[in-house]
């Protein structure tokens, strides 16, 4: 009950656009929003940005707010958006990721490195659909409102997405075993 | 499940995002968040300005142009004074609490470039009710603003104009009073001011502050005096109440509850103050115990507050029987 008290708190402050407001929005909602800006744009500098952005606008915005239910997700939106053109914005520079060592076994690590390097060879909003559901948690419907479209819009990027994933795998699982030998 | 497509690549994904950011805090301070949106809105406030001002700009030229060789023979016009960017009513209103619907007086002022002096604008009635809310837009330093209920020295209080926005409550427990407000004249500023947010708040009923007391108290206690202010039938500026003999007690439980300006509580004999404490009010019941050097049996309780000093105290003092303090 107390949570949901101090939640309907937050949510009027908000709505009077009380700048107070933004320590309880960063306590709640500021560490998913930094990951999910993160998981985009796989650069924290970037994702402390995004997070601040949002924050900011949520602020100038909150009076737009109608439900409290809604709060997460409308978050959700703004920072996806904002990460999705900061994206734009950065994609003229070419970032170095790790590798794998050469003589490391394959390892969990592997994978995830794979992984995340599939992940981010995929169009910017399919990124972001896959965060959103994968990392946040969204159910699919919540995600096609955060991206503003229809979920059945998301069902065939989530798709797409796996399927490019999966091609995308195969390439760095035969990169592997032969570095691995 | 319907939203299923690979379950194994989706639980791989689960958990490379989660270990990705794993253990990661938020890196930011709040305070350099909010540093920034104020930054950004004075920027805005300012990007405004300079954009009404083109217009105004583009507007003279406009009229000039038509009326040129007519301004050439006729005296100089004194020039109309551009429209301080401040904040426009509605977004004024919006920051005011969401009850805050009744009693709601506004009003404005556009500084002339140059200006000399101060102006005064009054700004209507406010009724009884407490507390005041309002929100402010101004580009001076502060505005002044006077409350003034006909009977007494009208009341002041600076309004600081915090990065050209700001809002909150004002202590206004007085009851009706004429607004107005005093800035320079080449200020400018817009105000919204709000009652009927609320009843006034009363203190809290003896009931409320025994529990306080109870809580509070752990070696239990009983009550030796109690009382409320101010007495309706008191005249005068400062009251002075006795709520009665307190009996030789040395360590006596205070339990107050009052809304105004402060109160002074004394143990007296006769003339001679044994014990005091003087608080001012706060915002929940204050509980303070005080030492009484040399009790006696003819020791009173009085307290002393101004007359617009809405209280209710409780004495407790230690059970009978119980071991005096040294």
């Amino acid at each position: 009950m107390a949570a949901a008290t101090s939640g309907a708190m937050t949510f009027d402050a908000l709505r009077g656009r009380r700048p107070e407001v933004l320590a309880d929005l960063m306590d709640r909602h500021g560490l998913e929003i930094q990951n999910v800006a993160y998981l985009i744009l796989r650069d924290w500098a970037m994702a402390e940005d995004v997070l601040a952005d949002t924050l900011m606008v949520a602020l100038d915005r909150g009076d737009t707010l109608r439900d409290e239910a809604a709060l997460r997700r409308w978050l959700l939106r703004i920072a996806v958006n904002r990460a999705i053109d900061a994206r734009r914005s950065s994609s003229r520079v070419v970032q170095l990721r790790l590798v794998p060592d050469r003589e490391a076994r394959r390892t969990f690590d592997d994978d995830r490195i794979a992984l995340l390097g599939a992940v981010e060879r995929l169009a910017p909003r399919m990124r972001a659909a896959l965060v959103l559901r994968y990392y946040a948690d969204l159910p699919v419907r919540d995600v096609a409102e955060a991206l503003g479209t229809s979920g059945n819009t998301i069902k065939t990027q989530l798709r797409e997405a796996l399927a490019q994933l999966r091609v995308t795998l195969g390439e760095a699982d035969d990169f592997l075993e032969d570095r691995h030998g | 499940m319907a939203d299923e497509f690979d379950p194994a690549l989706e639980a791989r994904l689960r958990v490379a995002f989660g270990s990705e950011v794993e253990g990661r805090r938020v890196g930011l301070e709040q305070d350099h968040v909010a540093a920034r949106w104020h930054a950004r809105r004075r920027r805005r406030l300012a990007a405004s300005a300079s954009v009404l001002a083109a217009v105004l700009v583009v507007a003279a030229v406009a009229v000039a142009i038509p009326n040129l060789v007519a301004e050439w023979q006729s005296a100089a016009q004194p020039s109309i004074p551009p429209a301080a960017p401040v904040a426009t009513y509605h977004e004024l209103t919006a920051l005011l609490p969401a009850d805050a619907h009744t009693g709601v007086v506004r009003g404005e002022h556009h500084g002339s470039p140059g200006g000399v002096g101060d102006v005064t604008l009054d700004l209507g009635a406010v009724g009884a009710g407490s507390p005041v809310a309002y929100a402010l837009s101004c580009l001076s330093e502060h505005v002044t603003i006077t409350f003034d209920t006909g009977d007494t020295t009208p009341d002041t209080m600076d309004l600081q104009c915090d990065d050209g926005l700001a809002h909150g409550s004002l202590d206004w427990e007085a009851g009706p009073a004429l607004v107005s407000v005093s800035t320079p004249s080449d200020d400018s500023w817009r105000l919204v001011l709000a009652t009927g947010t609320g009843p006034a708040r009363s203190p809290e009923p003896f009931d409320e502050l025994r529990l306080a007391a109870q809580r509070a108290r752990t070696t239990g206690g009983v009550t030796i005096a109690s009382g409320e202010g101010p007495d309706p039938e008191a005249t005068g500026a400062l009251l002075t109440t006795d709520l009665g003999a307190v009996g030789a007690v040395h360590d006596i439980q205070l339990v107050i509850d009052c809304i105004g300006g402060g109160i002074d509580v004394r143990v007296m004999a006769g003339d001679t103050k044994l014990a005091g404490y003087q608080t001012a009010c706060q915002p929940s019941v204050d509980i303070q115990s005080i030492a009484v050097a040399s009790p006696g049996p003819d020791a009173r309780l009085v307290v002393v507050a101004d007359h617009d000093v809405t209280w209710r105290l409780l004495a407790v003092g230690p059970m009978p029987g119980a071991t005096a303090a040294p």
